[in-house]
């Protein structure tokens, strides 16, 4: 039996951060242009974090833009370090709050989100062949319900871990927690997730399909 | 009781593997050893092996799960730079408009710290007032003894305190009484002759025909000076234990009040005869009206000063708050053009 490794080796930290921290230095100075090319940069993470977090896209997008001018607003205050975890803390609260005044609580939450699946939105999957795509797109669908129904901490930790990618450290200061704190979450996070999806048969056999065919391609 | 280690490594490995270590073994951060572990129980455990083969897939599925992309790119524009993030809300605005420039937190602060201070202030202003204010009754307890003590000393001529005290109470009425009344009186040392002349007819009867026009012209200043007798009402009080004296004496005035019944007792008193004893009690009773005027006096303009003080103060802080505030929005202006200029 051959094993392998599920995720990457950690990624390196951001290579840019040293013109990021740049640009939000002269965005602090009131520089608007540089802001906005710190916006460009890191757009499609916060959007993608919102996303995940609030469950609509145009949920995301107002959170977005809302996470946006908070660090606008809130450039003065920058203290230094890497700049995406810091705009994705500003994300993150943002979208506690949109939580809170939904009524949900951020912590603990086993409510389903109404994950809406809306045809317009542009989705960046790689193209495959039709028989993979269509396996994959199921389990894509399976997994999308099963992310919208754990708590919304565990969701947080998977999705900058494991979608995003983002190193454990990174994660850590943008949860602000411990690192053995990131890691419980991510864990657990992804064990509830695996539950969910064997939890049909249809959706067990999903996963061990999938299993099987990328442990062909490895090896 | 000590397990071979071979037998614990074997016991061990039968153990399922936690979920824990699962993810480390799908991360591969779990040391050497117990990725050895870990393989010797997936390959004997089909359970284990499940669990990990579908939690590799979740993984997997997260890993390559789909993204959204901006319909649009956001960009911050000036106006958007420039526009708060909320809307203040009316404790904002109030405090805002109360103290400008300093936010509701501080303001509120600062609201508190003044009614601490006024609050502090007040304290203050009263415990001055309440103790001038003690101080007459102070001086009053001084000078009850004396004049309990006087019916006491004479049992018989017990009238003589009850003149005396009106005396003493109407001092400056009296000497005024005595330059209106006219040649009838003597004009001078009006006090201490009616007192002579009262101890003196303590034993006589009263001659009220004589005493009609006195009766009439002091109680006319008596009239004449009721703020003395208002301010004072200890002294009307103080004055009452007489009011027995009078009324056993011979019922001169038993329906009168006790300003009445006290001036009546003074009325039998003609000054020509005023040379007969000027000793008794009222040089001792005299200084009570004085200390009582004065220090009631004082007490009062203390605290309207300390009033007018505590309010210039206050509007000193105020205006100096105010002042702040505005400098500060002042400084913060500029930065806010420049940031909408670029």
């Amino acid at each position: 039996m051959v094993f392998r490794r599920a995720t990457k080796a950690q990624p390196p930290p951001d290579p840019t951060a040293d013109q990021d921290e740049r640009l939000i230095l002269s965005a602090a100075r009131g520089d608007l242009d540089a802001f906005n090319q710190l916006v460009t940069r890191h757009e499609r993470s916060v959007l993608n974090l919102c996303w995940r977090m609030l469950g609509t896209l145009p949920e995301a997008e107002d959170a977005s833009q809302d996470s946006f001018i908070k660090a606008w607003t809130n450039a003065k205050s920058f203290k230094g370090g890497a700049v995406r975890p810091w705009l994705l803390r500003i994300a993150t609260n943002t979208c506690y709050d949109v939580l809170r005044s939904k009524g949900r609580k951020p912590t603990g939450s086993l409510d389903a989100l109404e994950f809406e699946s809306e045809p317009g939105w542009s989705t960046q999957s790689d193209p495959v062949d039709p028989v993979r795509f269509a396996e994959t797109g199921d389990l894509s669908r399976l997994l999308e319900a099963a992310l919208a129904q754990i708590p919304d901490e565990q969701r947080l930790a998977v999705t900058l871990c494991d979608i995003q990618g983002l190193p454990l450290a990174e994660a850590a200061e943008v949860m602000e927690i411990s690192l053995g704190t990131v890691k419980s979450r991510l864990f657990r996070g992804r064990a509830k997730l695996r539950d969910l999806l064997v939890a049909s048969p249809a959706g067990r056999e999903l996963l061990l399909s999938a299993e099987r065919s990328s442990s062909r391609e490895s090896e | 009781m000590t397990m071979p280690p071979s037998e614990r490594r074997h016991r061990r490995s039968e153990e399922h593997l936690t979920d824990a270590e699962l993810n480390e073994l799908v991360d591969g951060t779990l040391s050497p050893k117990e990725i050895e572990r870990a393989q010797t129980h997936l390959a004997a455990c089909a359970e284990c092996d499940e669990r990990y083969r579908t939690l590799l897939a979740t993984v997997s599925a997260l890993q390559s799960a789909s993204s959204v992309m901006p319909r649009r790119s956001f960009r911050l524009t000036p106006d958007q730079a420039k526009l708060p993030v909320k809307q203040p809300s009316w404790v904002d605005r109030f405090s805002e408009w109360i103290v400008p420039g300093v936010p509701a937190i501080r303001a509120a602060t600062l609201a508190v710290a003044l009614l601490l201070l006024s609050v502090a202030a007040i304290d203050v202003i009263t415990h001055r007032s309440d103790t001038s204010e003690n101080a007459g009754p102070a001086v009053l307890r001084q000078a009850e003894p004396t004049q309990q003590s006087i019916p006491a000393q004479a049992n018989n001529p017990a009238p003589t305190s009850a003149p005396s005290i009106l005396n003493s109470e109407t001092d400056a009425a009296a000497d005024r009484s005595e330059a209106a009344s006219g040649g009838a009186a003597a004009p001078a040392d009006a006090s201490g002759p009616m007192v002579s002349s009262a101890t003196q007819s303590n034993d006589s009867t009263l001659p009220e025909t004589g005493g009609a026009a006195y009766t009439g012209e002091i109680e006319r200043d008596a009239e004449a000076s009721p703020a003395l007798a208002a301010a004072m009402p200890p002294l009307q009080e103080s004055s009452e234990p007489q009011q027995a004296a009078p009324e056993s004496m011979a019922g001169l005035a038993p329906e009168a009040s006790p300003a009445v019944a006290a001036t009546e007792l003074a009325t039998p008193t003609p000054a020509p005869t005023a040379t007969a004893s000027p000793i008794p009690a009222s040089p001792t009773v005299a200084p009570s009206p004085t200390p009582i005027e004065r220090t009631s006096g004082n007490g009062g303009s203390i605290s309207r000063w300390r009033i007018a003080e505590f309010g210039l103060l206050l509007l000193l802080v105020w205006l100096g708050v105010t002042w702040f505030g505005r400098t500060r929005m002042n400084d913060s202006a500029p930065p806010d053009d420049s940031d909408s200029s670029a």
